[in-house]
């Protein structure tokens, strides 16, 4: 890759600052003739407090504006098909078609953000808020998008039209109490987003991923990038979940009923900071308020009986696991076909009855909300009457620190809702789930 | 006063000269060309795999026929076939490593130039035909309507589904083009042929084979057609011995072994015991292959697990050890199941010469004989009343299903093909399931991948097959 990268700044009487930029890249992982492109950005800052005058109400105000492209290439080597070359099966030699079909008409993708915001701090900075709006639009996003496996490739390299995201977030602060000796500062961080797939460069539905038990993550056209979908329970007009003759779930036909979508309503922090003369305690409590999960875990755990309720006594006061005939079974919470409860015992002697294959993958695709005490800390400084006359040091300060102490509430058991594959698009579901790592330290900061 | 500031930075960077730019984004370690022997090597391999393995992801059509049953997590043997998603795994092992690469190979052939004269090319695009349709077959007996003539192209992500009936029409045009351009003095794909080492002769005897084997797949739905089929393949020449078999040869050292050695032995799992269904038929039979399909159990007898529940392994008979061995051949058709084909088209009033009985005969002597029992086995086996044509139990069809169900063991998809097909022997139901008779598959269900990703082409044809269920019949699937 090489590049051209121009850039131009404006500083107005200190109340307007102005940036644009210029950038041209030209990346060999695209085709030839549509290896080079050019994206621009620029920003508008008003400072509006600096011609408001002296005001004893508003200390600060800032109005910005951004506009901003930025171009991406292609992952190197998904322009031209190759075969792969396999173990020599005796004296024959072995090759195959990769699995991905390259695209040699691939485009530069491409990202369009438009963002707005407005800062502004009141009585002497004890309160403040920073808002910003944003839109944000990938366009000819460059992936290798899952088809049907009837056109003989797992994906082809193409350009995904348009994801859109676009959302608000709100920083807010106030220091309640402000004197010598103490000090209490409240920061409010919100942020909410919205996202929605307006194109896909030919494709109905972008697969994210997939796991066993045939559950999905996807992205398709008019709904939001991180659907889950998967089989389901078929309900009852009444509400209850249908149940066959034999006392057991009925799955829906298909895998494909939209049961869950991983991006959460919003998420938000509190960080409280109480200061008492040299003493500094502050805490952060994380939240994030919906956003749905598929946990493998359960759906098997649920079926091999790891888990607690799938053992103890049944509605007669009978071990659960007991055969039928000693009164063991479970009675599963639905109806018949005509409305009426459910009334089949069924057996629980083998594994199974709780989790997979008895239940549709919908029933282990939990709410993956939580309110966490992420972090605290305590620090004292020390008072300058102790460092005296040192003149190397100009502070020092100890501290004991704790990340990821409570999880004060959440809705799915057994593990933490955060706890995924990793941190790329495949969100949304949980196998093989550990606890987040909680840490513990010390520190000592010194100023020279 | 009022203070303007200006900046501006213009950077420049450049890597390289625009000679070698669009080289950088060349593959230096995979070739942009390979021999079209190459690909079909590596689809013949694929697919003899795909029919051989034991693979709880991908084949568990030994579990559907009732040879083998399971010992602690028996979800496959219930039928389970959602939660490792074994429709889509077996759909795309066909589609992606076994049809496309036939087809990629098809592709290159012409591409070889006057190096390789036109009749071996001719002979070459006969072979990789009579595994396209060997592979499409197996597909269509599987799921029905498949993509079929959309199939395999990256441009087209939503390939329409065929109508079963009307692929198998084609199919069979195909393989008549196929024997057709067949040129037995001329070689093939020479060491790149897996399965016959470029001789054209054995790949005629198989496709007419096949031809037959698809002409009887027709017989309940268009005995006309099914007559014409049969007849004309019987006439150009079948498998006629063991040695005409359809012989995959496995290595002894990974990554070429038999499939079932991974799953077996290599993987040190205990997941698969022998069924009690086959075991039990073939114990009331004193079966000579007994020994030859199954170990002892700690007694010094032969015993299955229960099948389609929890079985402990080491109470039960395993597959014998000749067939857990790395390289025990695999078959892609054979011998006894020609002659049972064979038997039956005598008693369908087909004309291929012979007695349904001394069909019948040849099968199960062919049987016996290529597991390894000797011609003495083979001639007190069927001097038993119970064995015999004229004396065994059941119609003509039964007597052929039951022989030829206990024939096919190493081959679970056609067993449970002709299971399908004879509705004979009566399997077992899979106890404290509650399961039925009528929750034994009919058929696959779909990928679940064509649900989400060729979602309308998967809605009308799970519509046309009459709903994508296990319980749906395939069209020649009448009784």
């Amino acid at each position: 890759m090489d590049g051209i990268f121009a850039k131009v700044g404006f500083v107005y009487n200190k109340w307007a600052i102005l940036d644009g930029t210029i950038r041209r890249d030209r990346a060999s992982s695209l085709p030839e003739d549509n290896n080079t492109y050019y994206y621009p950005s620029a920003s508008l800052g008003i400072v509006f407090s600096e011609f408001i005058g002296d005001n004893s109400f508003i200390s600060f105000g800032k109005l910005r504006a951004n506009y901003a492209e930025v171009g991406n290439t292609a992952p190197p080597l998904s322009v031209f098909d190759v075969y792969n070359l396999g173990t020599a099966f005796g004296d024959a030699s072995i090759a195959s078609v990769p699995t991905t079909k390259n695209n040699p008409d691939l485009k530069p993708e491409r990202t369009r953000s438009l963002e707005a915001g407005l800062e502004m701090r009141f009585l002497k900075d004890r309160v403040g808020f920073d808002v910003t709006l944003y839109k944000q639009n990938t366009k000819d996003q460059i992936l290798p998008a899952t088809i049907s496996r009837a056109t003989g490739y797992n994906s082809k390299f193409i350009n995904a039209g348009d994801v859109e995201n676009k959302g608000v977030e709100v920083q807010l602060f106030v220091r309640p109490v402000n004197s010598r000796n103490f000090n209490w500062r409240v920061e409010l961080n919100w942020a909410r987003n919205r996202n929605k797939v307006l194109d896909l460069g030919g494709i109905d539905n972008l697969r994210i991923g997939n796991s066993q038990g045939g559950v999905s993550i996807n992205a398709a056209l008019g709904e939001p990038y991180g659907t889950i979908r998967s089989n389901n329970f078929v309900f009852h007009q009444n509400g209850g979940r249908i149940v066959n003759a034999n006392g057991r779930y009925r799955f829906s036909a298909t895998s494909n009923e939209i049961t869950g979508n991983i991006n959460p309503d919003w998420i938000g922090g509190i960080t409280n900071s109480l200061r008492y003369k040299n003493l500094t305690f502050s805490f952060l409590i994380d939240v994030k308020k919906g956003g749905d999960v598929f946990s493998l875990d359960l759906y098997y755990g649920m079926a091999t009986g790891m888990y607690p309720e799938t053992a103890g006594l049944n509605d007669l006061g009978n071990e659960v696991r007991a055969p039928l005939g000693d009164g063991g079974g479970l009675i599963v919470d639905g109806v018949k076909e005509d409305g009426s409860p459910n009334d089949v015992r069924v057996s629980a002697v083998n594994y199974g009855s709780f989790g997979y294959a008895r239940n549709p993958a919908a029933a282990f695709i939990y709410d993956a909300g939580y309110v966490k005490l992420r972090e605290a800390n305590l620090t004292w400084d020390l008072p300058s009457t102790i460092l005296g006359g040192n003149r190397i040091f100009k502070g020092v300060s100890l501290g004991v620190y704790g990340r990821n102490l409570w999880i004060i509430h959440k809705n799915l058991p057994y593990s933490d809702p955060e706890d995924g594959y990793g941190s790329g698009n495949y969100q949304g579901h949980q196998g093989g789930a550990y606890p987040t790592v909680r840490t513990f330290g010390a520190n000592l900061n010194l100023k020279f | 006063m009022k203070k303007i500031l200006f900046l501006l930075l213009i950077v420049g960077f450049a890597v390289s000269c625009s000679k070698d730019f669009v080289d950088l984004n060349t593959d230096k370690k995979r070739p942009s060309a390979v021999p079209p022997g190459a690909l079909f090597a590596y689809a013949t391999n694929t697919l003899v795999d795909n029919m051989t393995s034991s693979n709880v992801n991908l084949n568990i059509f030994r579990l559907l026929s009732q040879y083998w049953t399971e010992t602690t997590y028996f979800d496959e043997s219930q039928y389970d076939l959602a939660t490792r998603n074994i429709p889509a795994n077996f759909w795309n092992a066909m589609y992606r490593d076994v049809l496309k690469n036939l087809d990629e190979a098809k592709t290159l052939i012409p591409a070889q130039g006057p190096a390789v004269v036109d009749a071996v090319q001719k002979n070459q695009t006969a072979c990789v035909e009579i595994l396209n349709v060997y592979s499409y077959l197996t597909l269509v007996n599987l799921f029905g309507n498949i993509p079929y003539s959309e199939a395999l192209d990256y441009r087209n992500v939503y390939p329409k589904y065929d109508d079963a009936a009307g692929i198998y029409n084609d199919l069979v045009t195909r393989l008549d083009a196929a024997i057709a351009s067949i040129n037995t003095a001329e070689g093939g794909f020479g060491s790149s042929d897996l399965l016959y080492g470029g001789d054209m002769a054995g790949w005629k005897t198989f496709a007419n084979s096949l031809k037959l084997k698809m002409g009887m797949m027709l017989a309940d739905v268009d005995a006309g057609k099914a007559k014409t089929l049969v007849e004309a393949a019987a006439a150009a020449g079948v498998i006629a011995s063991n040695d005409e078999n359809v012989v995959f040869h496995y290595l002894a050292a990974p990554p070429n072994t038999n499939p079932i050695w991974v799953d077996l032995v290599q993987s040190g799992r205990k997941d698969f015991v022998a069924a009690n269904t086959i075991v039990d038929v073939m114990n009331g039979l004193n079966d000579p292959r007994i020994p030859l399909y199954f170990t002892e159990d700690a007694n010094g007898a032969y015993n299955g697990g229960i099948y389609g529940t929890s079985n402990n392994y080491a109470t039960y008979s395993k597959p014998d050890e000749a067939i857990t061995a790395p390289d025990f051949e695999a078959l892609l058709m054979d011998y006894a199941e020609v002659e049972f084909l064979l038997a039956e088209a005598v008693e369908r009033n087909m004309n291929v010469g012979g007695t349904a009985a001394g069909h019948y005969e040849n099968a199960i002597r062919g049987s016996i004989e290529y597991w390894g029992g000797s011609s003495a086995d083979a001639d007190a086996y069927l001097a038993q009343a119970s064995v015999a044509y004229a004396t065994a139990t059941g119609d003509w069809k039964q007597k052929i299903a039951h022989q030829k169900w206990i024939a096919l063991y190493n081959r679970g998809f056609d067993g449970w093909t002709e299971w399908r097909r004879f509705d004979y022997p009566i399997l077992n139901v899979p106890p404290d399931a509650g399961l039925t008779y009528d929750d034994i598959p009919k058929r696959f269900t779909y990928s679940v991948d064509e649900q989400t990703l060729n979602t309308d082409n998967y809605n009308s044809a799970a519509s046309a097959i009459g709903g994508d269920n296990v319980k749906t019949k395939l069209f020649w699937d009448k009784f």
